[in-house]
């Protein structure tokens, strides 16, 4: 209840700085608008880099072993001379 | 880049596609199995004298017109004959040569790496030294990984062209110099190759480039060996390289700074030999010594202490024991 003789001032609504409540809206709604791009963005950023690096030959590779020769085997080692010097050059 | 197609193998035929999982087709079976001089690598400044247990799988990852192994190293894999020899017999194979060290060669140790890799890596545990005789066309990763268990290397440096490089050997300079660098910046031995083709890469500025090239990246205390052309493979059409040719390249890099330049495949009267870098205060000029005396791979006399001249005192650049 309002006392007499005093003047009655009435209290500040909604945000301050002369900004309504309309204008806050808008506001927030680009301020989270771009924050949704930013993620977007950076979402597209790492498929496209993990995209990159898989389509990427990779430059190391370690190959497994074959147990099978292709081509014909002429016995195990130490079954043939090695002492012999080698006909091809290096 | 070598893309491979399922069901197919890459450029070196030793390498397939199986169902997405990269499978090698040589590991444990080389084509070639000898003991050989350690001159005949050529390697001049690693344990000079001594038998070297050699090894080469078919394939490789160059197709040089001039390739003096092609008979391997651009064979099929389902073609060719093999021998059974796992890592571990290699290795005890070594050992039962009574040989000091093991050379992966003659077609290229980068195509069967990763064979080279285990028994270079099991060859250090047993004290047996690793050597390779390649052309150095091979990614850094790989190759440094490799580098941990080698001892020496003699890569080819073929051309100082990159042109050439692609005409002749279906590749390119740049990764062969990288490689070169990275060999010599992790402190094995290096030693350095360069054939010389009559009409190709016999030129004195090209002789100089290349000489310049080694002295600026890898240090003139690198040797260098110029080797003779035989024509063979694709390139018969051109005659062998005069002795007269591989004389004035050797001058040529000597009088670029290098300390050690060799002529190869051909007999020299001197360019066979070692002589000392070295400044003789007591006579007030170049030592020259004569140090290390060969003819073909044989080695005449070695007059060098622990790796030193004994005029001089200097320290000569090598693996002497």
């Amino acid at each position: 209840m309002m006392q007499k003789g005093k003047i009655w001032v009435p209290a500040k609504r909604g945000p301050s700085n002369g900004v309504t409540r309309r204008k806050f809206i808008q506001k927030l709604t680009l301020l989270l608008g771009g924050a949704g791009l930013i993620k977007a963005g950076s979402a597209i950023i790492t498929g496209t880099s993990w995209l990159a690096k898989k389509a990427t030959p990779r430059k190391f590779v370690w190959a497994l072993r074959l147990k099978k020769y292709p081509g014909s085997l002429s016995g195990p080692a130490g079954s043939q001379d090695v002492s012999k010097q080698s006909k091809w050059s290096g | 880049m070598c893309l491979i197609e399922p069901g197919q193998s890459g450029e070196c035929r030793v390498r397939i596609n199986i169902d997405g999982v990269l499978r090698t087709v040589v590991y444990g079976f080389p084509c070639s199995l000898n003991i050989d001089p350690i001159e005949k690598k050529p390697l001049f400044h690693f344990l000079p004298g001594t038998g070297i247990l050699s090894i080469a799988t078919v394939g490789c990852n160059l197709h040089c017109l001039n390739c003096q192994n092609w008979e391997i190293s651009q064979a099929n894999p389902e073609d060719s004959q093999a021998v059974f020899c796992p890592p571990e017999r290699l290795v005890a194979l070594c050992r039962e040569s009574r040989c000091l060290s093991l050379a992966y060669t003659y077609t290229d140790p980068i195509i069967y790496y990763e064979y080279t890799y285990d028994t270079a890596k099991l060859a250090r545990q047993e004290g047996i030294r690793n050597v390779l005789v390649t052309a150095g066309y091979i990614n850094e990763e790989p190759w440094r990984r490799l580098l941990e268990y080698i001892d020496a290397a003699n890569i080819d440096l073929k051309f100082i062209s990159d042109d050439l490089y692609q005409r002749i050997c279906s590749g390119t300079l740049e990764p062969v110099q990288e490689a070169l660098v990275l060999a010599k910046a992790s402190g094995i031995l290096v030693e350095v190759t360069n054939l010389i083709i009559p009409t190709l890469n016999d030129k004195d500025e090209q002789i100089r480039e290349l000489s310049r090239w080694v002295k600026a990246n890898l240090g003139g205390e690198t040797p260098l060996h110029f080797s003779g052309f035989t024509p063979r493979h694709k390139m018969q059409h051109l005659p062998p390289t005069s002795l007269e040719t591989l004389e004035t390249a050797r001058e040529i890099a000597v009088s670029e700074g290098l300390d050690y330049v060799y002529i190869g495949n051909v007999r020299s009267k001197e360019g066979e030999n070692t002589y000392c870098p070295g400044w003789d205060p007591a006579k007030r000029q170049d030592c020259k010594s004569l140090l290390i005396e060969r003819k073909g791979y044989f080695i005449l006399q070695n007059r060098l202490k622990d790796g030193r001249c004994p005029d001089c005192n200097k320290e000569i650049y090598g693996v002497w024991k």
